[in-house]
C-alpha cells in the first residue's frame, strides 16, 4: 500500500544500478546476440530496461524461453536470462548439446537472476556442457514498482520457504536489503517479526561480516526497518478484497505493476496493458479506496474532465486556442483514455461481485472474524461446496474459518474435506495436505505425533500459530459495531464516452 | 597400436614440457600476482578430466618448495601442462607445421573459463587448491578484474614454448626427479603445518559471499559435520545444499543418513533437491527411513494422480494404496478417499465407454440434442453424479451409471445428492420430475414435500435454469419464512407471490406501497388492486 509522504528516498537508483550491469553483461560478447528470457522475468525486466536497451546493447532476436521447445534458431552468440532451477538448467544443457550435435557453433552465456546457485552449476555439469557456457549473475532483486514501493517479484518464494522448508531465498531478500543499504545508507533500527525475518536479519549480518563493525549511520534516509513474516497473518489474505486495487488484482492479476484488461474492459480485440502507479493520478486516488467508494470518485472525475474539454468551445482567441491544443488537450485526451480503463475495469468487477453471493461471503467472512456463527458458516461452506461454488473463495472461506477457529472442529473437518474432494475431485487432497502443512487448514484433533516424525515445518506451524481468538480480543481486531460492508452500486450513471 | 604407443609418448613429452613450462611459470608468477585462484579452481577442474595421468601429482608440488609462493601460482602453472597440451598433441599429430593455430581456440576458452567465478567443489583428488594460505581469500574478488588478460598471455607463452620441439635428455630426467622429490618433501612439510586450509568458518562465509572455495580438503567426518553445521547457521539454502550434496557424495549412506535425522532443516534441503532432480526413489526411501510416511503417501499419490491414461492411473493408485496408505493407521480417512477415488476412476471407464458409443450411433435422443462436453473420466464424483443424472436418470441402482448408486457407494448426504438433482433436471427442463425429489412420506403414509436445501434454493436454482413462472410460484409458496419468500418473489418478479404474501400478513402499508410500484393496468396491477379491494380481510395497518 502505499503512503502518503512528501520525501521519499528515491529509490528508482536501484534501477540504474541493475541496468548498468545488464548493460556489461550484455557487451561482454562483443557484436549481435540472441538474448533468450524465462517467461516470468519478462515483467520484472520490463520495469528495469526496455527492449531498446537491449537493442542498443547488440542484442538482434529475443526468444521466450520455451519448455516444449527443443532447440532455437538464431545468431552465434546467445544469452539466457533465467531463474537459478535446475529444470531450466536441464532445458538449456540439452539445447546446447543438441545443436553441439548438430554441429553449430555458438558461444553461450547464461546469466542466472538474481545469483548462481551450486545445483545449478552441478546441472551443467554433468550434462557435460559446462565448458560450452560462461556463467553470470544479474543482481536483479529489489524492482521498483512505486516511488515507495521496492518487490522482489519473486512469487516462489511463499512456497519454497513455507511449504518446502528450503532457505535458498533467504539470501536473496537479504543481499536485496544489502543493496539498498547501499544505496541509501545503512539502517540503524531493524525489527524482526517471524523466524524467516530473523534469519534474514542474521544472515545479512554474516555476508557484511567485519564490515558492519565500522557502519556509517550518518548518511541514513530510513530509519526503521521492519522485517515481518506471511506466515505471521494468514487471515488478512484470506479476506475478501475490498479497495479498488485489491479488487483489480483479484480480477485480472496485477503482475509486477502492470494490470492487462482485455476485451471485456476495452471493448477492443487488443489487450490493453497499464501501469498501475502514483504516476497515475486517478489511479492515485482511488487505488485504496474502498470500492463502493470509487465510483462516485470516478464519475466525479468524468463530469470535471467534460468540462475541462468544453473549454475549447468557450476559447477566445488564437493564443488561448494554441496554449490550450499545446499545453492541456494532451493531457486531457490521456487522462480520458485512463479514465475509461477504470471505468471499464470497475464494470467488470461489479459484475462479478453482483453475479456471485458475494454479499453472503462477505457476511459469512465477517461472522469468522468476529468468532460468531459456527454453525452457520459451517452450514455455509458446506452449501457453497455442494453447488460447487468457484473453488478458490470456497477454499478460502473454509481456510479462513480454520485460522479463525484454530482448527475446525474434527468431525466437521473430515465431512467437509470429504465433501470438497467429491466436489472437486479427490486430487484436491493434496491441496489438503500442503494447507495442513503450513497450518491453514487444520482439524481440532490434537496433534499428538511422537517427537521424531514431526517435521521441522509442521512443527513450526504448531508452535507459532498464535491463537486468532485469544489475539483478537486482546488486540480488538475486530469491529464489531461495524455495519456490514455494502455495496452500492451506482455505476450505471457515468457516462462511458466522455 | 602404433597410435597408441604415439600417443603416451605425446604424454610424456607434454609431462616433461610441462615440468619446463612451470619453471617458467614460477618465475613469471613471483612477480605479478596477477594470477587469481579462481582461475586456479578452473584449471584445477579441468585437470579432473585428465586425472588419470598420475604425474600431475607430482608437477602439483612443484611450486610448493617451502616459499610463499602464493596458491596461484601453483595453479596456474598446473593448467599448463594439461589443457593446452592436449590441444597441441592433436595438431602435431595432423601436421607438425601448422602450430600457430590452434592458439586462439585455447585463449578464447581460457578467457570464458576465468569469467565464470565457478565454485569448484567437485575437485576430487586434488591437493593443490586445499592448500591455500588464509591470507589469500581476501585478494580473490580484486584479481578478477584483470584475469583475461593475464591468462591469454600465459596461454600464449604456453603454446609458444610447446610448440618448440625438443628431446630431453636422460641429464634432465635424473634432476627433475630429484626436484619432484624435494618438492613432495616440502609439501608434506607445508601439509603438516597445519596452515593448508581455511577454517571451516571462512570456506562457509566465501559460499554465502559468493567467494570461490573448496571442499574436498575436509576430509574427517568432524569437519564435514562442522560445516553442515555453520551453513545451517547461515540460513542460506544454497550453502546448505552444497554441503549436504558434499556429504552425501563423501560419506557413506549410513552415516549420512544418521547426521542428516539429527537436523531435520538439512533434511528438508536435501528432499527438496531430490525432488527437483527427479531422484524419486531416493526420496521415498529417505522419506520412509526418516518416518516421514505421510509425506511419502502423498508424494507417491502424486505421482500416481499425474498419469494420463486412465487404466495406468487406476493401476498406480493400487499400488500406492498398498505400499503407503493401507498400511498407515494416521492416514485412515485419506485411505478411504483413495478408496473412493479407485472405484471411482473404475466406474467412469465402462459408463464413459458404452456412452462415447452411443452417441457416436446416434441412436440416443438425449446424446443429440445434448452433445456431451467432454469426457467424463477424472470428473469428481459430483460432476460425474451430475451427468448420470443427466443423460442416465432413470437407471435402477445396480446400473454403474445409475444416480442412486452413486449417491449409496460414495455415501453423499442428502443435500449433496439434491442440489445435484435438482440442477440435473432444471437443467433438462423436467419440471414435473422436480416434485419427487421433495417427496417424502409423512407420519400416517401421506406424504409431505420437503427440502433439505431450503426451498429458498431450490427457487434460486429454478430460477437460474428459467423455470416457466408458475413452477417458480409453486416453489416460492413452500419457503417458510415470509420476509425470504417476498425478498425472492420481488427479485424473481412473481408478483402474485408477494401479493399473496402481503395479503396473508395483513400488511395492508406494503401492498399498496407494492401495487404502485406495478405497471398500472397490467395484469399483476389488477391482482393488487383487487387483493386491496379485499373485504374480508381484516388489515393490521
Amino acid at each position: 500500500m502505499s503512503a502518503p509522504s512528501t520525501h521519499f528516498p528515491n529509490v528508482q537508483k536501484i534501477r540504474d544500478v541493475v541496468r548498468n550491469e545488464l548493460a556489461t553483461l550484455l557487451l561482454s560478447f562483443k557484436g549481435k546476440k540472441d538474448l533468450v528470457l524465462e517467461s516470468d522475468l519478462m515483467k520484472p525486466l520490463d520495469r528495469i530496461a526496455g527492449a531498446s536497451l537491449l537493442k542498443q546493447h547488440g542484442v538482434d532476436k529475443i526468444f521466450k524461453l520455451d519448455p516444449s521447445q527443443k532447440s532455437i534458431q538464431g545468431c552465434d552468440q546467445r544469452i539466457y536470462l533465467v531463474r537459478p532451477r535446475m529444470r531450466t538448467m536441464k532445458l538449456i544443457a540439452d539445447h546446447i548439446s543438441g545443436e553441439k550435435n548438430h554441429g553449430t557453433e555458438r558461444k553461450y552465456k547464461i546469466i542466472m537472476v538474481p545469483r548462481k546457485l551450486h545445483v545449478c552449476e552441478m546441472i551443467l555439469e554433468h550434462e557435460g556442457v559446462f565448458g560450452d557456457v560462461t556463467l553470470d549473475e544479474l543482481p536483479l532483486d529489489l524492482i521498483p514498482l512505486d516511488r515507495d514501493i521496492l518487490s522482489l517479484e519473486l512469487s516462489e518464494f511463499f512456497k519454497t520457504f513455507y511449504l518446502e522448508n528450503d532457505h535458498v531465498w533467504l539470501h536473496t531478500v537479504s543481499k536485496s536489503l544489502i543493496g539498498l543499504q547501499a544505496l541509501i545508507g545503512m539502517i540503524p533500527n531493524i525489527y524482526c517479526i517471524g523466524r524467516g525475518s530473523k534469519m534474514v536479519y542474521d544472515l545479512m549480518n554474516s555476508i557484511l561480516g567485519e564490515k558492519l563493525a565500522g557502519t556509517d549511520y550518518s548518511r541514513n534516509e530510513i530509519g526503521n526497518l521492519i522485517l515481518i513474516d506471511r506466515d505471521v497473518d494468514y487471515v488478512t489474505p484470506l479476506c475478501s478484497q475490498l479497495t479498488y486495487e485489491g479488487l483489480l488484482d483479484e480480477a485480472f492479476g496485477i503482475n509486477s505493476g502492470y494490470v492487462e484488461f482485455g476485451l471485456d474492459v476495452t471493448g477492443k480485440e487488443q489487450s490493453v496493458k497499464l501501469m498501475l502507479s502514483s504516476e497515475d493520478e486517478i489511479f492515485e486516488e482511488v487505488r485504496n479506496r474502498h470500492f463502493s467508494h470509487v465510483f462516485s470518485y470516478l464519475s466525479n472525475k468524468a463530469k470535471s474532465l467534460q468540462s475541462d474539454f468544453d473549454k475549447r468551445h468557450t476559447l477566445k482567441s488564437v493564443g488561448d486556442m494554441k496554449n490550450y491544443v499545446a499545453n492541456e488537450l494532451k493531457n486531457l485526451k490521456n487522462q480520458k483514455a485512463v479514465l475509461a480503463h477504470h471505468i471499464g475495469a470497475c464494470e467488470v468487477i461489479l459484475g462479478k461481485k453482483t453475479k456471485g453471493d458475494f454479499q453472503e461471503i462477505l457476511q459469512a467472512e465477517h461472522s469468522m472474524l468476529e468468532g460468531s456463527g459456527l454453525k452457520d458458516n459451517i452450514n455455509y461452506i458446506e452449501e457453497l461446496i455442494n453447488k460447487q461454488h468457484n473453488i478458490t473463495q470456497t477454499l478460502r472461506l473454509l481456510c479462513l474459518l480454520s485460522m479463525t477457529q484454530d482448527g475446525i472442529p474434527s468431525k466437521e473437518f473430515k465431512s467437509l474435506k470429504t465433501q470438497f474432494l467429491h466436489s472437486y475431485g479427490y486430487e484436491h487432497m493434496l491441496t489438503c495436505y500442503n494447507l495442513k502443512r503450513l497450518g491453514i487448514l487444520t482439524d481440532q484433533e490434537p496433534q499428538a505425533l511422537p517427537l521424531n516424525k514431526v517435521t521441522a515445518g509442521v512443527q513450526a506451524a504448531i508452535g507459532k500459530r498464535g491463537s486468532y481468538k485469544s489475539l483478537c480480543k486482546r488486540l480488538a481486531l475486530v469491529n464489531t459495531h461495524e455495519a456490514t460492508n455494502k455495496y452500492t452500486i451506482g455505476i450505471c450513471n457515468i457516462e462511458k464516452g466522455i | 597400436m602404433a597410435a597408441f604407443r604415439k600417443e603416451s609418448q605425446d604424454d610424456e613429452d607434454d609431462y616433461w614440457s610441462g615440468i619446463h613450462k612451470n619453471k617458467n611459470k614460477k618465475k613469471f608468477n613471483l612477480f605479478a600476482d596477477d594470477v587469481s585462484v579462481e582461475q586456479a579452481d578452473q584449471m584445477a577442474k579441468t585437470k579432473i578430466l585428465l586425472k588419470a595421468n598420475d604425474f600431475d601429482e607430482d608437477s602439483d608440488t612443484i611450486n610448493w618448495d617451502g616459499s610463499s609462493v602464493a596458491v596461484t601460482s601453483t595453479s596456474t602453472s598446473k593448467q599448463s601442462p594439461t589443457k593446452p597440451a592436449q590441444d597441441i598433441t592433436s595438431t602435431k599429430k595432423s601436421s607438425p607445421s601448422a602450430l600457430a593455430p590452434p592458439q586462439s581456440p585455447i585463449m578464447s576458452k581460457l578467457r570464458t573459463q576465468t569469467h565464470s567465478r565457478s565454485q569448484s567443489v567437485t575437485l576430487g583428488i586434488n591437493p593443490t587448491v586445499s592448500i591455500q594460505p588464509a591470507t589469500v581469500t581476501s585478494t580473490y574478488s580484486r584479481s578478477t578484474e584483470r584475469l583475461p588478460g593475464s591468462s591469454s598471455n600465459i596461454s600464449l607463452q604456453e603454446v609458444v614454448s610447446n610448440s618448440a620441439p625438443r628431446a630431453v635428455s636422460s641429464n634432465d630426467r635424473a634432476k627433475m626427479a630429484e626436484e619432484i622429490r624435494f618438492l613432495q618433501r616440502s609439501l608434506q612439510r607445508a601439509k603438516e603445518s597445519g596452515t593448508t586450509k581455511l577454517p571451516v568458518e571462512d570456506t562457509v562465509r566465501c559460499m554465502i559471499t559468493g567467494e570461490p572455495f573448496s571442499l574436498e580438503v575436509y576430509r574427517c567426518r568432524e569437519e564435514k559435520i562442522e560445516l553442515l553445521d555453520r551453513a545451517l547457521n547461515t540460513h542460506d539454502g544454497n550453502a546448505i545444499i552444497t554441503i549436504v550434496l558434499f556429504l552425501q557424495r563423501t560419506i557413506k549412506t549410513s552415516i549420512f543418513n544418521l547426521e542428516l535425522q539429527k537436523r531435520p532443516v538439512a533434511v528438508n534441503h536435501y528432499i527438496n533437491y531430490l525432488k527437483n532432480h527427479y531422484d524419486f526413489e531416493v526420496l521415498v526411501d529417505l522419506l520412509g527411513f526418516l518416518g516421514r510416511n505421510e509425506e511419502a503417501a502423498m508424494f507417491k499419490y502424486k505421482q500416481a494422480v499425474s498419469a494420463s491414461d486412465a487404466g495406468v492411473k487406476i493401476k498406480s493408485l493400487k499400488t500406492c494404496h498398498r505400499a503407503h496408505f493401507m498400511t498407515d493407521q494416521g492416514l485412515a480417512h485419506n485411505t478411504s478417499l483413495l478408496e473412493e477415488h479407485i472405484s471411482l476412476l473404475e466406474r467412469q471407464r465402462p459408463i464413459e465407454d458404452a456412452d462415447a458409443r452411443d452417441e457416436q450411433e446416434g441412436k440416443v435422443m438425449l446424446f443429440k440434442s445434448y452433445p456431451r462436453k467432454s469426457s467424463i473420466i477424472n470428473m469428481s464424483v459430483i460432476t460425474t453424479l451430475y451427468y448420470c443424472c443427466f443423460y442416465h436418470p432413470g437407471l435402477s441402482e445396480n446400473s454403474l451409471a445409475s444416480p442412486a448408486a452413486i449417491r449409496r457407494d460414495y455415501k453423499l448426504t442428502d443435500k449433496q445428492y439434491l442440489w445435484i438433482a435438482l440442477s440435473a433436471r432444471s437443467r433438462l427442463k423436467q419440471w414435473t420430475g422436480i416434485e419427487e425429489l421433495f417427496m417424502t412420506k409423512g407420519w400416517f403414509g401421506g406424504t409431505k414435500a420437503k427440502a433439505v436445501i431450503g426451498f429458498d434454493r431450490v427457487c434460486e436454482v429454478l430460477y437460474k435454469t428459467s423455470a416457466p413462472l408458475d413452477i417458480l410460484s409453486k416453489y416460492l409458496r413452500m419457503i417458510d419464512s415470509t420476509d425470504r419468500r417476498i425478498a425472492l418473489a420481488k427479485k424473481m418478479k412473481c408478483h402474485d407471490i408477494v401479493v399473496d404474501t402481503y395479503l396473508a400478513m395483513k400488511d395492508r402499508a406494503e401492498l399498496t406501497d407494492y401495487a404502485k410500484k406495478l405497471t398500472p393496468h397490467s395484469r399483476e396491477a389488477y391482482y393488487a388492486q383487487d387483493a386491496l379491494k379485499s373485504s374480508t380481510v381484516k388489515w393490521k395497518n
